[in-house]
């Protein structure tokens, strides 16, 4: 079985958000601050993998060091195995920075290697991520050669062995112990390893190397645990500078909303809302959601909803990260649209609330509905907008008794003289919820000409509860 | 052509009898005294104001208007009260297709409103403005209801009423015991009216004032509670 290794050395480098790519950034790791990635503008100032912190910034004065972040690497190894799992079915992580595939299933789907690697690096270079790699009949010969950077495709096994057995055994995944041990029986690379007999080895070391061998050779069985894309979209991104003025958000915001309309439209999907975290140095971070009432994949729309939230958002921090979370994904429904009609709107009635709902927030956005209650107050309630409702059969007395178009938030004292027209219509109700009500309403016409909807108490006093519009 | 004439034309000032402007659709705002004097009725698209005090039956006017287009959305914003889902239900208004908007500024509520109009999805927006209006505001929103198709009613205090505004129909209405009182202030394609009166006796007989009957006595003021 052909598997292929994919080794990113500067995974972390690369996932990072950089608006500037003229500045020297290197990664350091350990206790001593080695560095172990460096991007390309460090690299012509002489710092190499392994240098110590110290002599990396004596070359280069205004190096950009950053720690070494392993949850990271991992994080955005899942979404590139994500990302590949697009084109060829059975992924293995291998945390932090590596990637196994198995090729031999996915040969008759795209008739031979070349045409799979074509496929498979054209997908890869959309992430724009350096990568190393190596195949081979095992996992771990796979990622030997990967490890070693041959970057040799190829499934001639006789091939892939001459460059395994040439290659020294501290490379391999064996204990400096064992590999010390082999070197003083005068056993240097895996070519020397592999002539002795098998049953040899099992007599002079331990079950360990045994096993080594047997699944690099591919005579034992080597377990491997495949990858699952999981239905959600949750994408973390670190800015590479702090952001203190929120419309500079825009930009990256948009490269991870541009990895969601990616992750939608291959699943044909679209999100009814989006969870986005603002992580702010030294301070609690800022969540806000935006909202599309309709579910939207576009990361052109997506900016424009958010930047109508972002207006009204304010932080006391620079922001320093950035998560992105989508929720409600559901189904793409398409909209039917009337070729014939006059007015042929540039968005929907579903935009449309969605887009005034992010920008003045959804209490200022309401739909109304009936509720079957006698006090006027509480027969009409705010309700979501658009929302189909139970048509409640309109009582025979609210179909003939008339009724105001607009009730005042808080009943007003009369202060003046009126007219009254119509009435009294009695209310009486309420007792059951403590809320209760007795009221006789009346019609009445003031001096301006209004016509009002006054009420009158148990305790004789008046107010104007409506009007009549 | 003369370099006078086309720098004229080039301003807009020459009027060409051959140049037709296609006439703006109108429709019928259910009362006929309404109609005639506005040729046939109000205008499908465009900015419509209205001078008013709340309460004298401004919005029974525009009942008509406003239902005529049961498919697309109907907009409140900044009402002066709570509306009240029961009287636009009697009214066969479809509550799904309500939507009230109560922004915190004035501003937003300009913006909420242009957002409605340029959408297509509202046949009519109901404004309730509580301040002065500016040209370029008008205009904006003149241009919003065009290319959407829909209308803005803008209500407003008669104190605001301003001359100069862009507007496609500015009407003032004052209240009569029988119905309205209203004045065509300034429309387009049309001249200015005298006052006229919409009588509501028909639509709305409980929210009119008949003859007032000659053998009521008023109770005596000094005997009142």
């Amino acid at each position: 079985m052909l598997w292929l290794y994919l080794h990113f050395p500067s995974l972390q480098l690369d996932s990072l958000y950089q608006t500037d790519n003229a500045l020297p950034v290197a990664i350091v790791h350990g206790r001593k601050s080695d560095v172990v990635q460096r991007n390309e503008n460090a690299k012509k100032s002489g710092i190499k993998i392994g240098m110590g912190l110290g002599s990396a910034a004596a070359l280069c004065p205004d190096l950009q060091v950053l720690a070494y972040d392993e949850k990271q690497e991992t994080a955005k190894l899942t979404h590139i195995a994500q990302w590949l799992y697009l084109v060829t079915a059975d992924i293995s992580l291998y945390p932090p920075n590596g990637l196994l595939l198995r090729v031999s299933h996915m040969l008759s789907l795209y008739q031979g290697l070349d045409n799979y690697w074509q496929v498979l690096t054209k997908h890869l270079q959309r992430l724009n991520l350096r990568y190393e790699y190596g195949c081979g009949y095992s996992p771990y010969a796979a990622k030997l050669l990967a490890m070693s950077a041959s970057n040799q495709l190829n499934d001639n096994k006789q091939q892939i062995d001459n460059l395994l057995g040439s290659m020294p055994l501290q490379v391999t995944d064996l204990t400096k112990k064992v590999v010390n041990h082999l070197g003083r029986v005068g056993v240097q690379s895996i070519g020397d390893l592999l002539r002795l007999p098998l049953t040899d080895i099992a007599k002079r070391f331990d079950i360990e190397l045994v096993t080594y061998i047997g699944r690099l050779t591919g005579q034992l069985r080597h377990p491997v645990d495949f990858y699952h894309p999981p239905e959600t979209f949750k994408h973390y991104l670190e800015l590479m500078f702090e952001i203190s003025n929120l419309q500079y958000l825009q930009k990256p915001l948009f490269k991870v909303f541009h990895l969601l309309e990616q992750f939608l439209r291959f699943r044909d999907k679209h999100a009814g809302q989006l969870n986005i975290e603002l992580h702010l140095r030294d301070s609690e971070s800022v969540h806000f959601q935006v909202h599309s009432a309709e579910g939207e994949y576009q990361a052109k729309r997506w900016l424009n909803l958010s930047q109508l939230t972002l207006e009204s958002i304010k932080v006391s921090a620079p922001v320093i990260a950035i998560t992105v979370e989508a929720m409600q994904i559901r189904g793409n429904d398409f909209r039917v649209m009337d070729m014939f009609s006059k007015h042929c709107g540039a968005i929907s009635a579903n935009e449309l609330v969605s887009r005034l709902q992010a920008k003045l927030g959804k209490g200022r956005v309401q739909g109304v509905t009936q509720v079957d209650d006698h006090r006027p107050e509480l027969s009409t309630i705010p309700c979501p907008p658009l929302q189909k409702h139970s048509t409640i059969k309109p009582t025979k007395t609210s179909a003939t008794v008339l009724q105001p178009s607009f009730i005042l938030p808080q009943p007003l004292p009369v202060q003046e003289k009126m007219n009254i027209q119509h009435g009294p219509e009695r209310i009486v109700a309420g007792w059951w919820d403590k809320h209760p009500v007795t009221r006789d309403y009346f019609i009445a016409r003031n001096s301006k000409g209004q016509w009002l909807w006054i009420f009158r108490t148990s305790g004789q006093s008046w107010f104007v509860h409506g009007l009549f519009s | 052509m003369n370099k006078l004439i086309k720098d004229l034309q080039h301003r807009h000032l020459v009027w060409h009898g051959a140049v037709k402007t296609p006439e703006p659709e109108l429709e019928s705002s259910g009362y006929s005294e309404l109609d005639q004097h506005l040729n046939g009725g109000l205008i499908k698209a465009g900015a419509i104001e209205i001078l008013t005090e709340t309460g004298i039956g401004e919005l029974r006017l525009l009942l008509p208007t406003l239902t005529a287009d049961p498919d697309r959305l109907l907009i409140f914003i900044n009402p002066p009260g709570h509306v009240n889902a029961t009287m636009l239900a009697a009214q066969k208004v479809d509550l799904q297709h309500v939507v009230i908007i109560t922004p915190e500024q004035e501003k937003d509520a300009l913006w909420s409103t242009e957002e409605c109009l340029k959408s297509g999805a509202c046949g009519s927006v109901l404004l309730w403005l509580d301040q002065a209006i500016e040209i370029h505001q008008v205009k904006r929103l003149q241009l919003a209801a065009e290319k959407g198709a829909s209308r803005v009613f803008m209500l407003r205090q008669k104190r605001y009423e301003t001359l100069s505004l862009p507007l496609d129909l500015s009407l003032s209405l004052s209240a009569s015991p029988a119905g309205v009182d209203a004045q065509i202030n300034k429309r387009k394609r049309g001249w200015p009216s005298k006052a006229f009166h919409i009588d509501m006796q028909r639509h709305w007989p409980s929210l009119t004032l008949g003859e007032i009957p000659d053998n009521l006595i008023y109770f005596p003021a000094s005997k009142a509670g």
